[in-house]
């Protein structure tokens, strides 16, 4: 079972004079239990991704393949698969109650009420909004976070068997950052997750795989241990070389003989001290 | 000097009001880069509003350069001193091309047209954007669109710059760009109070002040905030990466200073 993506292309104003190519022949596949982090500066095709991915836009060139169906332009299927949590989602909200915007898809595409509720109890849940003490509240009185978590369960609700995020922690403080970056890794448990972010360290130590996006071409697709061991592709990818992996490349320039590269924070202190002590 | 005495705010609700601020002292002076930080809630945004009288206190008083915002007479010169810049920079541009962009704050103040032209290529070079004057801003990346957002505040030739989250919408190099603008600002005299979730960006300021629940919690240099764990927990925040790796490396003997939470600076102790 996988999101396929196989030769995709997209062009914006194709034919015309203002034509811009997003995307060039991008070959991705995300299957069901992993988490995919998308990594690419801003302009290199990381939105249009996940909006091809999604069946929002059908691709110029290329096939898109969900669980091994081709699925071209928008989805019309009543069963979605596919959902997609746009940046800052909290701006969508617009029911008079948490509970009835949460509950909106499940409805609209025709499940039974008690069915629509349970799912959206179930949604508000997983993104820690307890039901009993929000559902009946307006989204409008909600905190940045809280109403970047209902947003998500909005599409959670619909139960996606892909979910596809775009700079899910964008904008949130500390404690929100955190509470996104769990529901996003326990959201893995049920589905393929796709994460686009700036926040690279973030959602480095989840990832299951790292994916580079630069000018519209896939530029890496492997784990995030392998693409911190060359941090020119950050480089290469217009991308700034975040500040951990940066102090380690910095210390080899000085002449300290740093072991290997890691981006996590504890790991990369034991072998910068490892190598300080080496050179004294 | 923008002075906050003993400010208190609150807002409207169904079942009573809110109160956002609890009386807040605090000043920031020219040349001085003021860092405030704070969670979702905090009364950040609210302090950042009532810098220029965009929003008045409910009592206490906020006076810029001995002028309270509160009195009527000075609302347009307390506004032309107190330049402000938002979260989202596509919420600040209005124009079709660069120039024209950082040019629309003073044309509606009916500033001289040759005056129009220094103030626009001066704002223009103090973000870094030569060059891209013709270019539509849509064009631009993140972080160029919110360095014109802060020239198009320049152009009206603020003495103090006030920033709400500035670079949380950006990449890590657009972060970078406009965190070095800030720098270059408060060089030549600029006061800036930069609002912010990223408490690596405090390490760059002469104080920091954190906010929670609308009250003061900790006022100070960085390093005394940085280099304290406790303090952090208490206050709600959290070392970034790079933080929780100088902390590390002091625990294996390496001097790391607190305030060191950049690369250059924690290979500098190696």
């Amino acid at each position: 079972m996988s999101l396929t993506m196989s030769s995709v292309s997209y062009t914006y104003g194709e034919g015309s004079a203002y034509a811009t190519q997003a995307l060039s022949g991008v070959d991705l596949e995300i299957r069901r239990d992993e988490l995919v982090l998308v990594l690419g500066a801003t302009g290199s095709g990381k939105s249009t991704l996940l909006r091809v991915a999604a069946g929002l836009l059908a691709p110029t060139d290329g096939r898109v393949l969900l669980d091994g169906i081709e699925v071209t332009g928008p989805l019309a299927a009543a069963e979605p698969s596919v959902g997609l949590v746009f940046q800052s989602p909290e701006a969508q909200l617009f029911a008079e109650t948490v509970e009835a915007d949460v509950g909106f898809g499940p409805r609209n595409i025709g499940r039974s009420e008690t069915e629509a509720s349970e799912a959206a109890r179930d949604a508000l849940v997983a993104v820690g909004i307890d039901p009993d003490a929000f559902g009946s509240r307006s989204p409008f009185s909600l905190s940045g976070g809280e109403a970047r978590r209902v947003a998500m369960a909005g599409v959670l609700a619909m139960s996606p068997g892909y979910l596809l995020l775009d700079e899910p922690t964008a904008g949130l403080d500390v404690s929100g950052r955190e509470a996104v970056a769990r529901i996003v890794g326990a959201a893995r448990e049920r589905s393929g997750v796709v994460v686009v972010t700036h926040d690279a360290e973030e959602f480095l130590t989840v990832a299951d795989r790292v994916v580079l996006l630069t000018e519209g071409h896939l530029t890496f697709d492997g784990s995030a241990d392998a693409l911190v061991q060359e941090p020119a592709r950050f480089v290469d990818a217009g991308l700034r070389v975040p500040e951990v992996l940066h102090t380690q490349v910095l210390a080899r320039e000085i002449g300290l003989e740093v072991e290997r590269y890691s981006f996590d924070p504890l790991e990369a202190a034991r072998l910068l001290a490892d190598a300080r002590t080496r050179s004294q | 000097m923008i002075e906050f005495i003993d400010v208190t705010y609150a807002y409207p609700a169904a079942d009573g009001a809110v109160t956002a601020l609890g009386g807040v002292n605090t000043t920031l002076s020219a040349g001085e880069l003021v860092v405030v930080l704070g969670g979702n809630g905090s009364g950040k945004s609210t302090l950042v509003k009532l810098t220029n009288g965009l929003l008045r206190p409910l009592s206490g008083s906020v006076v810029v350069d001995e002028m309270d915002t509160g009195d009527a007479e000075h609302t347009w010169t307390v506004r032309s001193r107190v330049g402000l810049v938002f979260q989202n920079p596509d919420n600040q541009i209005v124009a079709t091309t660069v120039e024209e962009d950082v040019a629309f704050g003073p044309e509606n103040l009916g500033i001289e047209r040759e005056d129009i032209k220094n103030r626009v290529d001066h704002a223009i070079s103090a973000v870094g954007l030569e060059g891209l004057e013709q270019r539509e801003p849509h064009q631009l990346s993140g972080g160029q669109r919110q360095r014109l957002a802060i020239a198009g505040a320049l152009a009206l030739d603020p003495a103090y710059l006030v920033l709400d989250e500035p670079t949380s919408m950006l990449d890590l190099q657009g972060r970078a760009d406009v965190l070095a603008v800030l720098a270059a600002l408060r060089e030549r005299g600029t006061g800036i109070l930069h609002v912010t979730h990223h408490l690596a960006d405090a390490a760059l300021a002469d104080r920091v002040i954190v906010l929670s629940a609308g009250e003061i919690v900790f006022e100070g240099l960085p390093a005394d905030l940085l280099g304290c764990d406790d303090a952090l927990q208490r206050l709600g925040l959290k070392q970034p990466p790079i933080g929780r790796l100088a902390q590390e490396l002091r625990a294996f003997g390496v001097a790391v200073p607190t305030e060191a939470l950049t690369a250059e600076r924690v290979v500098a102790a190696l």
